[in-house]
């Protein structure tokens, strides 16, 4: 590791600590490491403006943004949590469930949890709440941590993510996530059942069976979409980027005709919305793309492999202090971030022990999602405490025992890789070790 | 004279708004040409060789004008539509420092800022005018065009952190963060 390179590091964790945007702190400080090692500083913009322009599965990014951003904007959500209601509202904590159960079908659809808490965030706060049926609290800790189901069950944004710094298949990638995300919805709703009693959380009315199909009628656009996107994606008819455009179109349909819940000028704002969220993350991609360059030319992934051979950590041991990192990261920093650039440097060193590299990615993005509900800045306590206007701190007294059996899952999936691998193996994957 | 430029800054912002969501329509619309396209080269009988080509060669131009969409969604956005708070940060300090620390820390991190893009510009320069005898694959864009965006987007980001370095200066404040907007919503 080069004088130039330590400085540059030092200023990027600087400027950002100081409150520069992360992207901008990247590529200020890629840029000092050009500066000080002699390098021709155009380089920042040739890596930047080649990698943006040299890679189509980046635009799913966008697009799987958008087709959240359409789907929201119709009443699918309202007839999905009807569906849900209708078959587990009859349980002790039933409308609890409902909000797990309604992750799960929605994050087949989205890639991000930020797109689940906001299309049923506040529909299910309201629903919880009603009558003090639920502490606000809870109902509200219960959306966030459900919401972290979003982008680890295919589709995935992280995973995309992923998919790009460490070059590992996507498709295998978004299959890979299919069992930890159900387990994780598992888990969730364990726990709920197991507390249901004991803090009287109550029963729906039962949903009379006659009335199921025509609920299950109402709600079939939405539950159609799982169905459209793993078709596009496994049956090898598009690529995930054109899934992923697949995905928004049909959403555009659906609320366009079918709920007419977008007109003209609906369809404008969700462009604005969407490409608001895309651009703050498009640059994250662009500076981590002259970041990357700056990590390759200084052999960092090499080193560190080297240095972890030397030492004979075993992959096991890696993992686990892989893990103790990243959930320390992850209460301080955006996943975004941690994804494009902490992983390209863990990646390969992963790889070089003998961990596979989409057991690793999947182990690493489960992990990181949980930062989205770690005190203090997981973004999703703040966006429910603005939707519920409750104090943050309620909320995360209400999140930390779901968020010890969601550590739970993570162990297992770690210590077990074919809970992550199975799938993927099933559908031709040759993984490693 | 200050109410001018205010009000020139936001008719910019409100333009790159329109521009931003503009590309970002085109690109999803070329996206579903480009799918169907894709699926009726895929069962047309063989033999239509002038009709295949030409179809080949307006999937070559949607995939361009996608990824150049993306390309310029991103840099024109960050550069004249997005606020420094929209941007992805980490919010460690602002709750905990004065206003006055936090007018001192806004303005070394505009410095530093400042410096390094000015610093690179003419590198940046110099690379996108040296492309000018490369052209895209289909559309023949040449590139020195194409990437001059680039240069748009660092001149923004110097604008930008003059502004606030001279805020700074001035004792404004810079405005308050908001976490759910700062952060990229994964």
């Amino acid at each position: 590791m080069s004088t130039g390179f330590s400085l540059a590091i030092a200023t990027i964790v600087t400027l950002s600590i100081l409150g520069l945007p992360v992207a901008h702190a990247m590529i200020g400080g890629s840029i000092f490491y050009l500066f000080l090692s002699g390098k021709d500083m155009g380089i920042a913009a040739e890596q930047l403006l080649n990698g943006m322009m040299g890679s189509q599965l980046l635009l799913a990014i966008p697009l799987f943004i958008l087709a959240a951003e359409f789907m929201n904007a119709g009443p699918i959500m309202e007839r999905l949590l009807t569906f849900c209601n209708a078959f587990v509202g009859r349980f002790r904590g039933g409308l609890a469930q409902v909000n797990v159960v309604q992750s799960i079908i929605f994050s087949s659809m989205s890639g991000s949890a930020l797109a689940d808490a906001a299309g049923s965030g506040k529909l299910m706060q309201t629903m919880m709440t009603k009558d003090g049926k639920y502490p606000a609290a809870f109902a509200a800790a219960l959306t966030c941590v459900s919401s972290v189901i979003g982008p680890i069950i295919p589709p995935s944004i992280p995973m995309v993510l992923y998919a790009l710094v460490s070059d590992t298949s996507i498709g295998y990638l978004f299959l890979a996530g299919v069992v930890p995300g159900l387990l994780l919805g598992v888990a969730q709703s364990g726990l709920i059942a197991a507390t249901a009693r004991r803090r009287n959380f109550p029963v729906e009315v039962k949903v009379p069976l006659r009335d199921i199909p025509r609920i299950t009628w109402l709600a079939m656009p939405a539950l159609m979409m799982p169905v459209i996107m793993l078709y596009c994606l496994y049956s090898g008819v598009t690529t995930p980027t054109e899934a992923a455009a697949v995905a928004a179109l049909y959403a555009l349909l659906v609320s366009a005709f079918y709920y007419k819940s977008l007109g003209l000028k609906e369809v404008y704002n969700s462009l604005v919305t969407s490409a608001r969220t895309t651009v703050s993350i498009g640059l994250l991609i662009a500076a981590a793309l002259i970041f990357n360059f700056v990590v390759a030319s200084e052999n960092i992934p090499k080193s560190l492999s080297a240095f972890l051979a030397a030492n004979q950590l075993s992959p096991l041991v890696f993992l686990l202090a892989v893990n103790i990192l990243l959930l320390i990261l992850g209460c301080f920093l955006d996943g975004t971030t941690i994804i494009l650039v902490v992983l390209p440097v863990l990646a390969p060193a992963a790889v070089a022990l003998g961990i596979d590299p989409v057991h690793f990615g999947v182990v690493c993005v489960v992990n990181i999602m949980m930062g989205l509900v770690t005190p203090p800045y997981g973004l999703l306590l703040f966006m429910m405490g603005k939707i519920a206007e409750i104090p943050l701190g309620s909320i995360v007294r209400e999140v930390m025992p779901f968020l010890y059996v969601m550590i739970g899952v993570l162990v297992l999936i770690t210590l077990v890789p074919d809970t992550v691998l199975w799938l993927p193996k099933l559908m031709g994957y040759k993984a490693l070790g | 004279m200050g109410d001018l430029i205010g009000r020139g800054v936001s008719g910019i912002r409100k333009a790159a708004e329109v521009v931003v969501a503009l590309l970002f329509g085109l690109m999803f619309a070329a996206f579903i040409v480009q799918i169907v396209l894709r699926y009726s080269l895929g069962y047309m009988p063989a033999g239509s060789g002038a009709l295949r080509e030409t179809l080949g060669r307006v999937l070559g131009w949607t995939s361009e004008i996608s990824v150049v969409a993306w390309l310029y969604i991103v840099l024109v956005g960050s550069a004249l539509w997005l606020r420094e708070n929209d941007e992805i940060k980490i919010d460690l300090l602002s709750g905990m420092l004065s206003r006055r620390a936090m007018r001192v820390i806004a303005a070394i991190t505009a410095i530093a800022a400042l410096t390094l893009y000015i610093m690179s510009f003419p590198a940046a320069w110099k690379y996108v005018t040296f492309m000018w005898r490369e052209k895209t694959d289909f559309m023949k864009i040449r590139y020195d065009w194409l990437y001059s965006v680039y240069l748009v987007f660092s001149a923004g980001i110097i604008i930008r952190y003059a502004s606030h370095l001279w805020d700074a200066i001035r004792g404004r404040d810079a405005e308050d963060l908001d976490i759910t907007k700062s952060t990229s919503g994964l």
